[in-house]
């Protein structure tokens, strides 16, 4: 360990060197707020995901059609009423609910969007529990409810998607048919999904007579046997659509498996970035290192007189390991806060721009993890020119000039 | 150092060889604030030229080479799927129709692209057909899309129970059959039968080299697809007069589909507008990753201020006996001005250099990645601004240091 004496001596150098260790603490904290910022967004962003694994999504399987194109878009291998028997059926499941999902055409005073409608059967109501929302305003659909509509969060806000908000008893107009406005769902925090509008299954039909079948089927299941369910759906799903094990025309996942798929990609898009951002930090500690053999250099003859006067090897290291240790640490505080006000700012910024999954993460272990990256880096940074100086022989030091 | 004040008067010549000296002495030290810079600017260059590789794949993606063709959509959620298949109110023949009889349109061809069930080897593909048309327009829409057979032949008029596949559908491992797919093989078609006749030349394209292609009255048989079309492909009868034929289109359009003005449910098109979203897309990526990039070399940068500020304070004696002896206060400011902007460019050579080296196999990576061909182009564009850029980086970072230097008291110096 260090003594009380050998921290006041490096203390004194840095504040001796006052322009050096500025300019060596300014490096390493910019690389340290990016990390800062980086890190805290994209776990947020993993944050976002756990936020529907958990809850009220956790027991729930969805049947899927194979294809191109995201459910509801491409109908070629919808799933029909006796599909979804067999789906209800199988044992494990608890009940079923099987959604129509269709792009439509919404209008309001002359202004035309394409947004995804999806139907809801108010006694089941699985996709609001899937998808981790509630009405906020208004009431949800109930049955015989026909002629109406629930819109999803964006309705609520002004030039969003219509250039003045919706409310209650707003008229939309989807396809060609009027409906009555009776409710909005809260925010899942991405453009598409708050988009999206809610109607009865009936109602579907009306817009669309040719609809063809199911786009999705989402069924609620026994938690603890939730692959043995998986395989009973998949086996009946398979005769009711007479195709062969390994032909599936779909696929049976459960809501983990689907949100693993997800957090994979985020894996490598969030891990590029951070790979992008410690190139900084790299260039940092080279800065640092500069910085430390140059104040050994110029210290020779210190070290040399010290050294004179009793100080061992270990004692000479650790002073050097401390003086690069502690610029670390002081550029890592200051890293931390600056990136804490960017991403703050930024955050709000993102939610307002109805981008609210992007939102940053704080949380103790980001805090105190990116000082002590700054406080190591550094430190590590030092290590070399430490060992020099506490190599120095003592004659030579003492003649040095 | 100089032995007399003639030699500090030729100094001005000797900036460069003055300053290769001085950061010679200071050894590690130099080599580190370089490599600073180095890495730095190694991470930007290689990163845009890499960028600009991807953006090379993505373009050849869409392997369309004639700028003579518009093409119409319906109106719906298009770019998350097939082209038709996000649309709420599709296009039909009869529209492509009324498209080809306008004066400025040579061909109007109604396409469609449906999802599939394939099935080969006892296994099941969910892939995608696209139909071919009859006759002149059969050969138009081959050269358009730049199509050729590898083995076998193309699909001609009259052509039942025949299909071609894509080059990456005849490969045993990226067909997901397990087995390869020859000329004469039989595929199943949602359980119908077909017989392979041709097998396409690799486009390094995602979509052509996976195409199921058939001849238009056979899927419509397959699929009963009724008059509804994907997407109209629409050749304008000479490239003048694409703007022309685009603003007819769509007053056709409006006049069949009752809308009014800036209330069209579709979407006419031209190829260049397409790729100039995606490109748009990719260049923000592009911009957005140069620019975490860029705070490395910014860091590198104040790792330049930090060497020459410890240079200064070191040489204080050297400047002092320079002013001594006649040096003007320009002569010692150029000195270290100099110094500075070569640890910028000598910076900026070596990261150019090793940064395109890496963009370069990182392009022949992407090319066996997907299988295209795409050549590595040196941008002169970058690497002439990179080392603009990086000796500027290094003279503005030597700046306050060399104006430290040059305004030292000489008295004060040599007394140091």
């Amino acid at each position: 360990m260090i003594s009380k004496e050998g921290v006041k001596y490096s203390l004194k150098n840095i504040q001796h060197r006052k322009t050096r260790s500025a300019l060596t603490i300014f490096s390493i904290f910019i690389g340290i707020t990016t990390i800062f910022i980086f890190i805290s967004f994209g776990w947020g962003l993993y944050d976002y995901v756990d936020s529907f694994t958990t809850g009220t999504s956790a027991d729930k399987i969805t049947v899927q059609p194979k294809g191109m194109s995201a459910p509801g878009m491409d109908d070629t291998f919808s799933f029909s009423d006796s599909d979804f028997s067999a789906v209800e059926r199988s044992a494990g499941v608890k009940e079923a609910e099987g959604m129509y999902a269709k792009v439509v055409q919404a209008e309001k005073n002359d202004v035309i969007k394409y947004v995804m409608i999806t139907s809801i059967d108010p006694k089941k109501n699985m996709m609001a529990e899937l998808s981790n929302i509630k009405i906020i305003k208004g009431r949800g659909l109930q049955t015989g409810d026909s002629g109406k509509v629930v819109l999803g969060y964006n309705y609520l806000l002004d030039d969003k998607i219509f250039p003045n908000k919706l409310d209650i008893n707003s008229k939309i107009t989807l396809s060609g048919k009027e409906l009555r406005v009776i409710g909005f769902y809260s925010e899942l925090g991405n453009p598409q999904d708050d988009s999206n509008v809610y109607v009865l299954p009936n109602t579907i039909k009306t817009i669309f007579p040719n609809i063809s079948g199911y786009a999705m089927i989402i069924a609620r299941v026994d938690i603890g046997n939730i692959n043995s369910t998986i395989s009973n759906v998949e086996r009946n799903l398979r005769s009711s659509r007479n195709v062969d094990r390994g032909k599936e025309d779909f696929y049976v996942a459960s809501f983990e498996d689907l949100i693993a798929s997800y957090t994979s990609a985020l894996d490598i898009v969030i891990g590029f970035i951070i790979l992008i951002a410690l190139i900084s930090i790299l260039v940092s500690s080279i800065n640092t290192a500069n910085t430390m053999i140059t104040s050994v250099l110029e210290r020779t003859r210190e070290i040399g007189v010290l050294k004179a006067v009793g100080a061992k090897n270990s004692e000479i290291f650790n002073i050097f390991l401390f003086e690069s240790g502690f610029l670390g640490a002081v550029a890592g505080t200051i890293g931390v806060i600056a990136g804490f006000g960017i991403t703050f700012v930024m955050g709000q910024i993102l939610d307002n721009l109805g981008w609210g999954f992007l939102s940053p993460h704080y949380s103790a272990t980001l805090f105190i993890g990116c000082i002590a990256f700054a406080t190591i880096t550094g430190a590590l940074s030092g290590v070399v020119p430490a060992v020099n100086a506490s190599k120095t022989n003592i004659v030579e030091a003492l003649r040095y000039e | 150092m100089f032995r007399n004040p003639s030699d500090v008067r030729k100094m001005k010549a000797e900036y460069f060889s003055l300053a290769i000296r001085n950061l010679r002495r200071r050894g590690i030290r130099s080599w580190l604030t370089l490599l600073g810079v180095v890495v730095g600017i190694i991470a930007v260059v290689s990163l845009i030229s890499l960028g600009d590789g991807l953006k090379l794949a993505v373009n050849s993606q869409f392997g369309v080479s004639s700028t003579e063709v518009i093409t119409v959509q319906a109106g719906g959620l298009n770019g998350y799927g097939a082209p038709g298949s996000g649309v709420v109110d599709p296009l039909t023949e009869d529209d492509s129709e009324a498209i080809e009889k306008l004066d400025k349109v040579q061909y109007a061809i109604p396409r469609s692209i449906e999802t599939i069930r394939l099935e080969y080897n006892n296994k099941l593909v969910i892939g995608f057909c696209t139909d071919v048309p009859d006759g002149e327009k059969e050969k138009f829409m081959y050269e358009n899309v730049d199509i050729e057979a590898l083995s076998g032949r193309l699909l001609q008029d009259g052509d039942t129970n025949k299909i071609v596949i894509g080059y990456d559908m005849a490969n045993p491992d990226k067909n997901g059959f397990g087995k390869a797919v020859s000329v004469g093989d039989r595929l199943t078609i949602n359980d119908k039968d077909y017989r392979v006749v041709g097998i396409l030349k690799k486009k390094g394209s995602f979509i052509w080299d996976k195409i199921i292609l058939i001849k238009n009255s056979e899927m419509k048989n397959l699929l009963n697809l009724g008059k509804d079309v994907d997407i109209i492909a629409v050749k304008v009868v000479s490239k003048d007069f694409v703007k022309q034929a685009r603003e007819d289109i769509e007053k056709l359009l409006r006049q069949r589909r009752d809308v009014k003005v800036g209330q069209e449910d579709f979407e006419v098109s031209t190829p260049e507008a397409a790729l100039s979203t995606v490109n748009s897309i990719l260049t923000g990526v592009q911009i957005f990753i140069a620019l975490i990039a860029s705070i490395s070399i910014f860091i590198g940068a104040i790792g330049i201020v930090n060497t020459m500020t410890t240079s200064v304070l070191e040489r204080t004696k050297e400047i002092g006996i320079m002013k001594a002896i006649g040096a003007k206060n320009s002569d010692i400011f150029f000195q270290f001005f100099v110094e500075a902007g070569m640890l910028g460019a000598v910076g900026g050579i070596i990261g150019i250099t090793v940064g395109l080296l890496i963009g370069f196999v990182g392009i022949q990576g992407i090319n066996a990645f997907i299988g295209s061909q795409n050549p590595f182009n040196i941008s002169w564009m970058l690497v002439s601004a990179t080392l603009i850029g990086s000796f500027l980086i290094g003279s503005i970072a030597g700046i306050a240091p060399a104006m430290k230097a040059a305004n030292m008291n000489p008295v004060e110096a040599l007394r140091k």
